[in-house]
């Protein structure tokens, strides 16, 4: 692995049948026009840049995670974990304002995890599970209350084992979540991107892929902006499904729609 | 999968060994490198979209998927970031012709095939072949890649990437006729 990274790289090898194609001397011609090799600053920079990816990925820092660095998803561990606090204490707010007993039993986390529908039926291990030493900045009232903390850990794992300890849900629960939704990654994105600010992939110029639409759905609504004249809107959109999947090929009827029509 | 092969090396990269980046790039940086410089005649621009091409490959790192052969990875991110230059450079423009469209003989200007200069000859007729066809013949020479790759880079079928090299190669055969 301590190969010199400016060693020339070997000369592509292709196969007989690839070299039937392109005659000897064709080849021998296009090798030898003259070609430079890239400037040395220019490979220590990219090697630069390259080495400081890993490294800040490596060391990450509570410091530098909101900062505006290409390579870092580290704003989106923030930004997720301050709305879900922010969400826990409004709920914790509300609940407590509108509880009719909540003077008799102070247990704020209990509100917030439980719906208060529910408060009442609920067996007292269930509701001292979430008074104490179970803080309400990460609870929300959609996530029953039968295992808050493993049932948070699903949503943003994106996994099914703990989904299958969520209790049952009250009829009265408006938009309960079911354990399906629970573990579903697109519904937890949904319930992150309600709460997280609005991606700008512009502005963030190594995007999330699990924050956009797929290639194929984006290029369908591109196509469809080009098709109705949209074509500066079309144009931006492209812009950034480059920066967002700068290897996905563009179908060439798009490529060609997009500047013509 | 060997330890050391291009796919080997970007994952491991994607796991933060920069050695491994290292490697990989001194395996591409010329083949690279020359790919833009047969497409953009500016030296400073070919440099602008060699290091961008390189930082499109670290700031995917984390998504790159082995399934797919490194060498095709890198060169359609190259050939997405040509197709882009064009776009910015002109945007309001129709692409050059032949960049996606054209599957035609090309005809090369008599002058060009007047020049007693060989290697001269060459070079003008490189530069005087579509987009297209260039590009499928610097991604076969240059790049080193098969045919169903080069398909893949330049999103057409294999029939399309075929007939570009048949009839870029045919073009080039022409001028080095004595």
């Amino acid at each position: 692995m301590s190969q010199d990274p400016r060693k020339p790289s070997d000369p592509p090898t292709l196969s007989r049948a690839d070299q039937e194609e392109v005659p000897g001397e064709v080849q021998d011609a296009w090798r030898a026009m003259e070609a430079a090799e890239p400037p040395d600053l220019l490979d220590q920079r990219i090697l630069n840049r390259a080495r400081a990816a890993v490294n800040t990925e490596n060391d990450v820092q509570p410091e530098v995670m909101g900062s505006k660095r290409p390579w870092s998803f580290g704003w989106l561990h923030a930004a997720t974990t301050t709305a879900v606090m922010v969400l826990g204490v409004t709920l914790l707010l509300q609940v407590r304002d509108q509880a009719p007993g909540s003077g008799e039993r102070p247990t704020p986390s209990a509100g917030a995890a439980a719906p208060a529908a529910t408060q009442e039926a609920a067996p007292p291990d269930v509701a001292d599970r979430f008074s104490a030493g179970n803080t309400p900045d990460a609870r929300s009232s959609r996530i029953p209350s039968a295992a808050p903390e493993e049932t948070l850990e699903a949503l943003n794992s994106g996994t099914t084992s703990a989904a299958s300890d969520i209790a049952p849900i009250t009829a009265n629960e408006p938009n309960p979540i079911t354990e399906k939704e629970a573990a579903d990654p697109v519904f937890h994105r949904a319930l992150q991107l309600d709460q997280a600010p609005v991606y700008d992939a512009a502005a963030e110029g190594s995007p999330t892929p699990d924050a956009l639409p797929t290639p194929e759905a984006w290029l369908e609504d591109i196509r469809m902006q080009a098709a109705e004249g949209e074509l500066e809107a079309a144009r931006e959109a492209l812009e950034a499904f480059r920066a967002a999947w700068p290897d996905y090929p563009i179908p060439e009827n798009l490529l060609l729609a997009e500047p013509h029509s | 999968m060997d330890e050391d092969s291009d796919e080997a090396l970007m994952l491991a990269y994607g796991k933060g060994d920069a050695q491994a980046f290292e490697t990989l790039y001194g395996r591409y940086r010329t083949a690279l490198y020359r790919y833009f410089q047969r497409h953009v005649g500016d030296a400073v621009m070919a440099n602008d979209l060699y290091q961008d091409c390189w930082e499109k490959v670290i700031g995917a790192r984390a998504r790159y998927d082995a399934r797919a052969p490194f060498r095709a990875w890198l060169f359609r991110i190259a050939h997405n970031l040509h197709v882009d230059h064009y776009r910015s450079r002109k945007p309001t423009e129709p692409l050059p012709p032949g960049l996606t469209e054209t599957e035609e003989e090309t005809t090369l200007p008599p002058e060009l095939l007047a020049d007693p200069d060989r290697a001269r000859r060459f070079r003008a007729a490189v530069n005087a072949l579509p987009e297209a066809q260039r590009d499928a013949i610097s991604l076969r020479l240059d790049a080193g890649l098969g045919l169903e790759d080069i398909a893949r880079v330049t999103g057409v079928g294999p029939e399309t990437a075929k007939s570009r090299l048949r009839y870029a190669t045919r073009a080039l055969k022409q001028v080095l006729q004595p």
